[in-house]
C-alpha cells in the first residue's frame, strides 16, 4: 500500500483513483484478455494444431498462470515498487532505463495493435466504408475518457464482461444442437512444434497477465492479489477454452481455418425468429470487451508516462503545492492528449486484418522474451540484492 | 479535458456512419437469388426478386434475370437495373439448378461466407429443372406472399416434416469441408401449377451426385440423426395378413439412432441402431387394443423400415455420398487408417447393418 504520509498529499489525490482491490483487477484482467483473445484465437490455433487447439489454450493458460504467480511472487519481495522501479535495482541505472523504455515501447504496440485489430474487426464486420482514422478516434474514446479518470472507473466499466460470457455461453447453448463431438477428435494427434506455436500463438491473449508488475502498488489488499491473479486466469481460460472447443465442434477444424472471427460467425449461424440475424447484436455486446483489451494496455502506457514524471513533481510539490497541482493536471492531459493522437495514428497503419495478424506475430516474438526474461531474471536477482530492497 | 471530451462526442455523432449510412427505404432486399447455367452454356444465369414496395400489385416483386459469369458480376448488372440499391443481407434462399449443382457449387457460395454483410443462413436449394421457371411460375400464384417468402416457407415446412434437410449456406460448407461428411440438400420442383418439394439432393464434395424422395429423405434425416422435435408420417403397404390394398400410415414422433463402427480385418463396418416412437395415423376398421395385432405391426414396420434404410444406404454407396457421417466416425476412431485410405473408394464398399425398433406409442381414438 502506498505510503501517503511520506508521498504527499498530491500523491494521495492521484493515487486514489487508481487504487483497486484484487478483484477489480481479477476483472480488469479477465476483460482485457477475453475481448481480444477468444475473438478470433480458435481460428489462428485451428491453423497450427488443427482440432487440438483446445489443448494449446490450457497450455497457454498454465503459462499464464505461471506468469501470475511469478510477478505477484516478485512483487511480494519488493513491497512498494513497481517493475520500472525493480529493473533500475536489477540492472543499474543505464540498462535499467533502456528495459523499461523498451517495455513503454512494446506496450505502445500492444496497445496500436489492439486499437487496429479492433478498428479492423469493425471495418470488416460491420463499417466498411467508414475511414479507418475515424473508427480509431471513435472507438479509443471510452478507453481514453476511462483511463483519464483512473484505473478503477476502469475496472467498474470492464465487469460487463461478465454479461458478455453469460450471452456467449447462451449463445454456445442455442447452437448446441449443430455441435459434433466427431470434430474434436482423435485427441492429441497434434506435432509437438506445430503445438510449441499454437501455445506460443496464445501469448497475445495470455501474456497480459504480467501487468500485475506495473498495478500491483495500485492494489490494496494485496494478501489477496496472488488467489485473485489466478481466479482470472482460470476464467480466462476456462472460457477461450469453451469457446475453441465449442466452435471446432461446430465448425469443423478445416472450415475453421477458414472463419477469421469464430465467435462473430457463431452468431451468423443463428436464425432468430422474427429478427433473422443476430450477428450485429452479438458484435454490439462484444465492443466492451474489445474496448477493455484496448483499454489495459492504453492505460499502462498513460500510468507508466505518470510514474515518470512523478519525480518532477513531487519534487515540484515540495516547493509550491499549488503549482505542483496545476502542473499535475497539465502533464496529465498533455500526456493522455499526445499519447492518445500517436496510438490512433500508429492503429491505423495495419491496411486489413491480415496486416493486423502479422503485426501480432512479431508482437509475440518481441513480447515472450520481453516479459518473461526480464520477470525470471529480476526474481532471481531479487535473492542476491537483498539490501537493495525497500 | 471537458472541451476535447464535447469534441469527441461531437465528432462521434456528426460524422461516424455517415460513410455506412444505408436508407431503409432506398434499400432492396433481394430474398432470394437463383443460378442456373445460360442457354449459351458459357456463363451463368442469375435470377434474383426484391420485394416492390408500393407496387400496384400488392404481392408485387421485381424479378431481374442477367448473364454474368460470377454471382458478384450479377449482382452488379442487377444494380444497374433495380430501382433500389439492393443488399443480400435477408436472403431467404439461393437455388440452384441440377444441372449447376451437378458441376460443384461451393465456389458459388463463397461470397456469402467473405462479406459480414451476407446472410449464411440462407436456404441452400437445388431446383430439378430450371430455377427461372420455378420463380417465374410461382408470381402467377395470386394466393401467396411472393414466390420468395412462398418458397421459403415451403421449405420451412418441408424441413419440418422431415422431407428435407435444413440446410442453410453454413451448413453446406461445414459439411462440404469436413472430410467425412457430405453435403444434402432440400430438392424442389415445379409439378404442373405447383411448387413441390420432392426431397433431398445428394452431394459428393460439392457436386449433386443422387437424390432421394420425402419418404426416403425422412429416414435418411433419421440417420443422420437430425430427427429432433420433428416428426414425419411413414406410409408402408399394409401386411399381406391383412389382404387389402390399403395403406399403413404411421407418424414417427421420436427417433434415437446410434451409429458403431468397427475396423475388423483392416476393413471398416458399420451398425446404425434406430430406435422409433410412433402414432397410428391411418389403418383400417380394425381393432388394434389386441397386443398381439401391435406387436405384429411393430415387427412389421420394424422389417419395413430396416428395408428401406438398407436400399437408401446402399444408393448412397452407390453414387459416393455419405451424409450420414461415417467417414467422420471413422477418422474420430481410426484416424491412422482414416488417412491412409481412399475413402471415397473405401465407403462405396463398407459392409452396413440397420438395426430398426419401432415402439407404437398410440393408436388412436378408434377400436
Amino acid at each position: 500500500m502506498v505510503n501517503f504520509a511520506k508521498t504527499g498529499v498530491k500523491k494521495m489525490d492521484i493515487g486514489r483513483r487508481n487504487f483497486i482491490t484484487s478483484k477489480q483487477y481479477m476483472t480488469f484482467l479477465i476483460s482485457a484478455q477475453v475481448g481480444v483473445g477468444a475473438i478470433t484465437l480458435p481460428n489462428r490455433l485451428a491453423v497450427s494444431v488443427g482440432h487440438d487447439g483446445w489443448i494449446a489454450v490450457i497450455f497457454g493458460g498454465i503459462i499464464s498462470a505461471s506468469l501470475s504467480t511469478l510477478s505477484v511472487k516478485l512483487m511480494e519481495r519488493y513491497k512498494d515498487k513497481n517493475l520500472f522501479e525493480i529493473n533500475s535495482l536489477s540492472y543499474g541505472k543505464f540498462f535499467g532505463t533502456a528495459l523499461n523504455l523498451l517495455v513503454i515501447l512494446y506496450s505502445f504496440l500492444k496497445c496500436s495493435i489492439t486499437l487496429g485489430f479492433f478498428v479492423q474487426t469493425v471495418h470488416t464486420t460491420a463499417l466498411k466504408l467508414t475511414p479507418a482514422i475515424i473508427l480509431a478516434a471513435v472507438l479509443a474514446a471510452p478507453a481514453i475518457y476511462l483511463s483519464w479518470y483512473g484505473l478503477k472507473p476502469m475496472c467498474r466499466f470492464a465487469s460487463v464482461i461478465f454479461v458478455i460470457i453469460f450471452l456467449e455461453f447462451f449463445l454456445f447453448t442455442l447452437r448446441f444442437g449443430e455441435f459434433k463431438t466427431v470434430f474434436l477428435m482423435p485427441v492429441g494427434i497434434f506435432k509437438i512444434p506445430k503445438m510449441a506455436r499454437a501455445i506460443f500463438s496464445t501469448s497475445y491473449t495470455f501474456l497480459s497477465s504480467s501487468i500485475l508488475t506495473i498495478i500491483y502498488t495500485e492494489i490494496t489488499d494485496k494478501k489477496n492479489a496472488l488467489k485473485y491473479s489466478l481466479t482470472s486466469n482460470v476464467i480466462t481460460t476456462l472460457f477461450i477454452l469453451i469457446s475453441t472447443a465449442f466452435t471446432i465442434g461446430l465448425f469443423g477444424e478445416n472450415m475453421l481455418k477458414h472463419i477469421i472471427f469464430p465467435l462473430y460467425e457463431v452468431a451468423t449461424t443463428y436464425n432468430v425468429p422474427v429478427l433473422e440475424r443476430i450477428d450485429l447484436w452479438f458484435l454490439s455486446i462484444w465492443f466492451p470487451a474489445l474496448s477493455m483489451s484496448f483499454g489495459l494496455y492504453f492505460f499502462i502506457i498513460y500510468y507508466s508516462i505518470g510514474k515518470v514524471f512523478k519525480k518532477t513533481n513531487s519534487s515540484a510539490s515540495k516547493s509550491s503545492p499549488n503549482k505542483a497541482k496545476k502542473s499535475i493536471f497539465n502533464m496529465n492531459t498533455v500526456s493522455l492528449l499526445v499519447l492518445s493522437i500517436f496510438i490512433v495514428l500508429f492503429s491505423i497503419i495495419p491496411n486489413n486484418f491480415s496486416d493486423v495478424r502479422k503485426y501480432i506475430i512479431i508482437l509475440d516474438y518481441i513480447g515472450n522474451p520481453l516479459i518473461f526474461g526480464p520477470l525470471i531474471f529480476n526474481y532471481i536477482l531479487s535473492f542476491f540484492k537483498k539490501p537493495a530492497l525497500h | 479535458m471537458k472541451k476535447v471530451l464535447i469534441l469527441f462526442i461531437v465528432i462521434s455523432l456528426t460524422l461516424s456512419g455517415c460513410w455506412d449510412q444505408k436508407i431503409f427505404e432506398k434499400t432492396g432486399f433481394t430474398l432470394m437469388e437463383s443460378v442456373e447455367k445460360s442457354k449459351t452454356g458459357d456463363d451463368l444465369l442469375i435470377t434474383s426478386t426484391i420485394p416492390a414496395i408500393g407496387a400496384k400489385d400488392t404481392y408485387g416483386i421485381e424479378m431481374f434475370t442477367t448473364s454474368a459469369d460470377s454471382l458478384m458480376e450479377g449482382r452488379e448488372n442487377r444494380n444497374r437495373m433495380a430501382s433500389k440499391r439492393t443488399e443480400a443481407g435477408k436472403l431467404q434462399q439461393i437455388l440452384f439448378s441440377d444441372e449447376i449443382a451437378k458441376k460443384g457449387i461451393h465456389n458459388l457460395l463463397e461470397i456469402f461466407n467473405r462479406l459480414a454483410e451476407e446472410s449464411s443462413i440462407a436456404f441452400v436449394i437445388v431446383t430439378e429443372g430450371s430455377p427461372l421457371e420455378i420463380i417465374q411460375k410461382s408470381t402467377d400464384f395470386k394466393d401467396i406472399p411472393g414466390p420468395a417468402l412462398y418458397i421459403s416457407q415451403l421449405t420451412k415446412n418441408a424441413v419440418k416434416d422431415l422431407c428435407a434437410p435444413n440446410t442453410m449456406i453454413y451448413n453446406f460448407n461445414i459439411d462440404y469441408f469436413a472430410p467425412g461428411i457430405d453435403p444434402v440438400t432440400p430438392l424442389i420442383k415445379l409439378k404442373g401449377n405447383h411448387i413441390e418439394v420432392e426431397g433431398s439432393a445428394l452431394f459428393s464434395g460439392d457436386r449433386m451426385v443422387g437424390k432421394l424422395d420425402a419418404q426416403k429423405s425422412s429416414l435418411l434425416l433419421g440417420m443422420m440423426g437430425k430427427h429432433k422435435d420433428k416428426e414425419f408420417s411413414y406410409t408402408v403397404p399394409m401386411p399381406e395378413k391383412e389382404k387389402t390394398e390399403d395403406k399403413l400410415g404411421i407418424s414417427m414422433i421420436e427417433c434415437k439412432r446410434k451409429v458403431d463402427v468397427e475396423l475388423q480385418d483392416g476393413k471398416p463396418s458399420a451398425n446404425i441402431s434406430l430406435y422409433y416412437e410412433g402414432v397410428i395415423e391411418e389403418f383400417k376398421w380394425n381393432k388394434l387394443s389386441d397386443i398381439k395385432k401391435q406387436n405384429e405391426i411393430q415387427d412389421y414396420l420394424d422389417v419395413s423400415i430396416k428395408k428401406d434404410c438398407m436400399e437408401i444406404i446402399k444408393y448412397l454407396q452407390k453414387v459416393g455420398s455419405d451424409p450420414i457421417g461415417i467417414g467422420e466416425i471413422v477418422r474420430a476412431k481410426y484416424y491412422g487408417y482414416f488417412k491412409n485410405a481412399d475413402w471415397k473408394d473405401v465407403y462405396k464398399s463398407i459392409p452396413f447393418n440397420v438395426d430398426v425398433k419401432v415402439d407404437i406409442k398410440q393408436y388412436g381414438i378408434i377400436d
